[in-house]
């Protein structure tokens, strides 16, 4: 293959490959970074398994547990919420950032062609 | 085939001048575009237009783009060569007709460009591509030549000095480096494959490498390194690739796990100390990784026992599981845990009595469980179990209820030595782990470690330390260290560093190797050095200042050892073992102790045993070691390595310590009670007796020869059952050591008396020693069957005991000359004025 031919498989068939790759990666690490996996899978749980174990059959102390249990569990699903949240935002930015830069890439050359020419052309002027 | 104008690199390297060009318009543009945006800005401050700058500009960080991106097809595309053509299919199908140039990278064609005198030929001259690779200014050559301290000018004039024009085809050079290319795992040929096979095709080159004793492998291997290096590097930079931003690691991991609050006093973190590494690559040991990984993710009981000496290697498998359960590389049961080994001895030095200690424990336990996301580890395990040390705690009753918990996950650690005698005797303890066994590294892999090793402790203490040398510490800790790998070559690779540090010099070669270890074990290792050659050389003569006669045997032992240390020898075992036959009192001993104070340096490094104790099965554990005590030899072997080990009177010991020793001569090692090997490799072994000594007696009355004399006292020995046929076999020489003679004996009566002179004269009392004396002294101490041992009595009693009356007399004042008389043994004296 001729290197001028070469240079366009490589922006638009090695490179775009790259760079979707690295865009799944950013997608996958912020899944990693907030640990989205275990917080899915403990969204209810208690926060920091903060729930005392039953200790009697007394309905008062039933009663006392249950209470602990939810507010536990209220403290951790809040904590959890908010995590979610960043991570939502994030990724979404990321997807953004992503798809704009992914186009931009696509139509790199042409807008670079574009933009000297229309360069050379107010330079004259 | 091999046609260079057919690839894509002979493309690259045509349009190279233009990719040059390339690079100074980006730096141009770069300038003009900072230069322009500043000037705007600054009319910006200056709230004037800059609109006229806008079309600069743009136009400038266009050309700008536009040039990075050209910049970037020619780094990692066309340099590269990425490819879809496979190496491996070439070796699969090398009858196959194809364009081998197609396989090297970039750089190695541009060697080749350089070399072929015409772009068509498909053979070329091996000392121009040889010459034109050493030129080159590829940091992989740099990295080869450094680290095998090669250097480039040496040969450069070694190769212009030859004259002589070989001229390979091209193919075949290349098929050669191919075959390294795949064995280190590369997609390309690059130039340090080009010189792996150059070392073995371009006769000059291959000439000079036996010349510095550098084989292929070692060219290999420092290739290989070269190679994993840049790998590292070029993966770290890829700051933007999954692998590396997850080493930033994450939050809200361990959210839905519960608090350890007695855990975290008692405990200490692996995952941090791993991760405080960076998470580095651990090297080898990938089955016994699986196997832990196994252990840990299976349903049932999740423990694992990690068995293995000490220095095996136990902590990298635990570290090698850590970084992938960090990366999330493992099982869904492994990721994202913390591993955390309880401090069992800092927990119960800290609590005054047992039960406070065990409920701690409990608790420690009860946590992990709870927690849901540690996996504890135990270390040292048998110092837990079967405990008869005051202070330290039993665990074995606390442990045996969680173990078959499936919601704890446990990596307990012991040595051979510890499963043995502790675990095995608790079979419910033991069945609910998954015994994986540590044998220890490889050697390949122990030096792909100190490679690595090597790189941290050079920036840290600003030395160079050569391949030579990191080979030479593993095959010198192979040869005399005999822990398993890899610690002992890691801490010897500390050692030297540490040693070098405050030395000028800046790089750390095989020599210096040499002398860190023979300080550390103090046996001389490496070369022998120019004294220990002049010694070994006129071993003969050294040892014939001490001993008397006996020059057959003198001999023997002479030239054994020669063969051993100039490493001729091929068998194993010891450096050299006799066995010594004759009569008593003729320099059995006193050869032995001559060879001790002339080779080890000192009468101390003789190590002797007197067989006639050794007479029952009873007395084996006093040899070797029992629980109750220390085995004499064994443990004297192990604190003297270097040494001589003198066993007298062996026709004495039990048969079965005869068994004991024919391992020793073999294989030159010895398992004590404990199982671990004592080694004898560093030893010379001297077993003496006078069995069957009449016949030597009788020989010599009858006036036979060396050779007839002990052919017949092995015949007679053999028929009388005294040494087994294969004991005698094992040893290097069997010597026989005659009857005095009468000459002879006046010799030793006159080194005797020379020590009795030596110790007169720091009285300042000058003692002379007449031939009569010596004369009378051999005629009251001579017989046959006591040799010159009755002599050390005759001149106690007769010459020391009337000096000793003298002195107490006061009759000897200094500065005195005195004289024995031979008839009646008093003391002639002549005192100064």
């Amino acid at each position: 293959m001729p290197i001028a031919l070469a240079y366009f498989y490589w922006y638009y068939f090695e490179m775009t490959k790259d760079i979707l790759r690295i865009f799944q990666g950013y997608l996958r690490y912020w899944v990693f970074f907030f640990s989205i996996k275990q917080t899915f899978r403990s969204l209810f749980s208690p926060w920091k398994m903060m729930d005392d174990p039953q200790k009697g059959n007394l309905m008062a102390e039933i009663f006392e547990t249950a209470i602990n249990s939810l507010i536990s569990r209220a403290i951790g699903f809040v904590m959890r919420l908010f995590l979610l949240s960043f991570f939502f935002a994030i990724e979404a930015i990321t997807i953004v950032v992503g798809v704009s830069l992914f186009v931009i890439w696509i139509f790199m050359p042409i807008i670079l062609i574009w933009i000297i020419i229309y360069s050379f052309t107010k330079i004259n002027v | 085939m091999f046609n260079l104008t057919r690839t894509r690199a002979y493309q690259a390297i045509l349009s190279e001048p233009l990719f040059k060009m390339n690079k100074a318009v980006k730096g141009i543009s770069f300038a003009i575009f900072s230069v322009s945006l500043a000037t705007y800005i600054f009319y910006a401050f200056a709230k004037e237009s800059g609109s006229w700058i806008l079309p600069i500009i743009s136009l400038f960080f266009s050309i700008m783009i536009i040039s990075i991106t050209i910049d970037s097809f020619y780094d990692s595309f066309v340099r590269k060569g990425r490819d879809k053509k496979r190496l491996e299919e070439v070796l699969d199908d090398p009858s196959k007709d194809r364009n081998l140039a197609d396989y090297i990278d970039l750089e190695t064609a541009k060697i080749f460009f350089n070399s072929l005198t015409s772009y068509r030929e498909s053979s070329v001259s091996s000392s121009s591509l040889l010459f034109n690779l050493i030129n080159s200014k590829d940091r992989r050559m740099l990295h080869i030549l450094s680290r095998l301290m090669l250097s480039r000018d040496y040969i450069k004039d070694r190769i212009s000095a030859s004259k002589s024009e070989n001229v390979i085809p091209c193919d075949e050079i290349v098929m050669e480096a191919i075959k390294t290319s795949v064995k280190r795992g590369g997609d390309r040929v690059s130039e340090g494959d080009l010189f792996c096979a150059l070392s073995f095709l371009e006769p000059n080159m291959k000439k000079l490498l036996v010349e510095l004793s550098i084989k292929r492998e070692d060219i290999e291997n420092v290739n290989w390194w070269g190679e994993s290096i840049m790998r590292r590097i070029e993966f770290f930079n890829k700051f933007w690739e999954y692998d590396n931003l997850i080493r930033t690691g994450s939050v809200g991991g361990d959210w839905a796990a519960g608090w350890t609050p007695t855990l975290d006093r008692y405990s200490v973190q692996w995952t941090s100390i791993v991760g405080g590494r960076g998470y580095e690559e651990i090297v080898g040991y990938k089955e016994e990784v699986e196997m832990l990984e196994d252990a840990l993710a299976k349903k049932g009981s999740k423990n694992a026992l990690i068995v293995g000496e000490i220095g095996s290697g136990r902590k990298n498998i635990v570290h090698s599981v850590i970084k992938k359960s960090f990366s999330q590389q493992s099982f869904p049961e492994i990721n994202n845990k913390k591993f955390i080994e309880i401090d069992l001895i800092s927990l119960t030095s800290s609590l005054d009595s047992v039960e406070k200690a065990e409920s701690a424990i409990t608790a420690c336990f009860n946590e992990a469980i709870r927690a849901g996301n540690i996996i504890l580890i135990i270390n040292n395990l048998q110092e837990f179990i079967d405990v008869q040390k005051a202070g330290v705690i039993d665990i074995s009753g606390i442990l045996l209820p969680y173990l078959n918990n499936s919601r704890l996950q446990l990596i307990c650690i012991t040595t051979y030595g510890g499963l043995h005698q502790k675990l095995e005797g608790k079979p419910g303890i033991l069945q609910a782990f998954t015994k994986i066994e540590i044998k220890g590294m490889t050697e390949q892999d122990t030096l792909l470690l100190l490679e690595s090793k090597s790189m941290q402790m050079e920036s840290e203490y600003k030395k160079f330390i050569s391949y030579q040398a990191l080979k030479e510490i593993i095959i010198m800790t192979g040869r005399y260290i005999s822990t398993p790998l890899p610690e002992k070559a890691t801490s010897l690779l500390e050692d030297v560093f540490s040693f070098y540090s405050n030395k000028e010099d800046y790089v750390i070669d095989a020599k210096v190797v040499d002398d860190v270890l023979t300080k550390k074990i103090e046996i001389p290792v490496g070369a022998l050095d120019v004294k220990e050659k002049n010694l070994l050389l006129e071993m003969e003569n050294e040892l014939h200042t001490r001993v008397v006669g006996q020059h057959d045997a003198i001999k023997d032992i002479s030239a054994a050892l020669r063969r051993a240390r100039s490493g001729v020898q091929t068998r194993k075992g010891p450096m050299g073992s006799f066995l010594f036959l004759g009569p008593t009192g003729v320099g059995k001993t006193e050869t032995a102790k001559a060879l001790a104070d002339i080779y080890f340096g000192s009468e101390e490094k003789l190590i002797r045993l007197d067989m006639s104790e050794f007479q029952r099965v009873e007395d084996i554990p006093r040899l070797m070691g029992s629980e109750t005590q220390e085995g004499i030899l064994t443990t004297k072997v192990r604190e003297t390595p270097f040494s001589l080990v003198l066993l007298d009177e062996i026709e004495k010991a039990y048969p079965d310590i005869l068994n004991l020793f024919l391992q020793v001569l073999d294989e030159g090692y010895l398992n004590d009670n404990y199982g671990q090997k004592v080694s004898f490799l560093n030893t010379i072994v001297i077993a003496t007796s006078n069995a069957g000594y009449q016949i030597i007696l009788e020989s010599v009355k009858n006036g036979k020869g060396g050779e007839e004399i002990k052919e017949e006292l092995l015949n007679n020995i053999f028929e009388k059952g005294l040494f087994r046929p294969e004991f005698i076999n094992r040893f290097d020489s069997t010597v026989v050591f005659r009857s005095l003679t009468e000459e002879e004996l006046l010799q030793i009566a006159g080194l005797q008396l020379e020590k009795l002179k030596k110790r007169l004269a720091e009285k300042e009392i000058k003692f002379i020693v007449s031939d009569e004396l010596k004369r009378r002294i051999v005629e009251l101490s001579y017989n046959p069957s006591f040799g010159a041992r009755e002599m050390k009595r005759v001149i106690q009693d007769k010459v020391e005991d009337s000096l000793a009356q003298a002195f107490l007399a006061d009759k000897i004042q200094n500065g005195a000359t005195i004289e024995i008389d031979p008839e009646q043994f008093y003391v002639l004296i002549q005192n100064p004025e």
